[in-house]
């Protein structure tokens, strides 16, 4: 069952919302009973009292047959995409779970604010084969101040934190970050390398004072790190 | 009466939004009592996701609620 219908309303929960003079509309997709869809709409063309919305709260309405909205008092808002600087290492090996830290501009109060970017995000990092394009694994994120474990009770997160995937071969990789699990940005060229791996080591045991040489054998120690 | 094992009636207005049973007759006087029930629910909006959206308009936003038809 899919179907489009009605539209939907984007209202500001105190004052009327324009989109270019008009009030803006969408139709939206019926999933089921209990799910809907609806694209949204670009913020530049979104105004409220002849302003942009800029980063405002607002409601979304859905109008019932007798022409009504339905309301509701659930806040969406308009993010300011993050500065994503650069990234703590360009490469893993291919069956680890790399921590890896983006150093980030969050713009926190020119367009982002910390208590509802704390609240709301669903920070995503996402790999995506540049050999495969459907070759896509989205690991979660989470946003820290750096250096890590020196809380500073004044900063503010500056960088963002995920693991890369476990990848099953040897590959060349983008890198992107969403603010809301959904609308990826960054383009990080990434490399997932040959395995690193013990099989064995010789001998197995040597003096508690240590000191003793041993071999490792394994895989991936000529590996093709970048 | 479509076939043997439906029909199709038009659901009239209602003043407001409940759960009813459905039954029915062909003799206006004897009804089906099996607890069939129909809703008359105006489209509510319980949850949406993602409360953030892009600035880019490139956003989907998933609505969860009820009476959406």
């Amino acid at each position: 069952m899919e179907e489009s219908k009605s539209v939907i309303i984007l209202k500001h929960k105190d004052q009327p919302l324009d989109c270019n003079g008009a009030v803006c509309t969408k139709v939206y997709t019926v999933k089921s009973e209990n799910e809907a869809t609806v694209d949204t709409f670009e913020q530049s063309i979104v105004l409220r009292s002849s302003k942009n919305i800029g980063f405002d709260s607002f409601n979304i309405n859905m109008m019932n047959p007798d022409g009504d909205f339905s309301k509701n008092d659930i806040d969406i808002r308009y993010y300011r995409d993050p500065a994503l600087a650069n990234v703590s290492s360009h490469f893993a090996y291919a069956n680890e779970e790399k921590p890896i830290m983006i150093s980030t501009n969050f713009f926190w109060g020119a367009g982002n604010t910390l208590a509802e970017i704390q609240k709301y995000s669903d920070f995503k990092c996402r790999f995506t084969s540049a050999n495969d394009p459907t070759k896509v694994k989205v690991t979660k994120a989470v946003m820290e101040t750096s250096p890590i474990g020196q809380f500073k009770k004044d900063k503010l997160p500056d960088q963002v934190r995920c693991r890369t995937p476990k990848w099953d071969s040897t590959d060349a990789a983008t890198l992107e970050f969403s603010i809301n699990g959904q609308d990826f940005l960054g383009n990080f060229a990434f490399n997932f390398v040959d395995n690193l791996e013990v099989y064995k080591i010789s001998p197995l045991s040597g003096p508690i004072g240590g000191k003793t040489m041993v071999k490792l054998y394994g895989n991936g120690y000529t590996s093709s790190v970048p | 009466m479509t076939d043997s094992g439906s029909v199709i009636c038009q659901i009239p207005k209602y003043p407001a939004p409940e759960t009813l049973d459905i039954d029915v007759s062909f003799n206006d006087q004897d009804f089906t009592n099996d607890g069939v029930k129909f809703g008359f629910l105006d489209p509510y909006i319980e949850a949406i996701e993602p409360r953030l959206i892009s600035t880019k308009g490139t956003s989907k936003l998933t609505i969860y609620g009820y009476g959406f038809v």
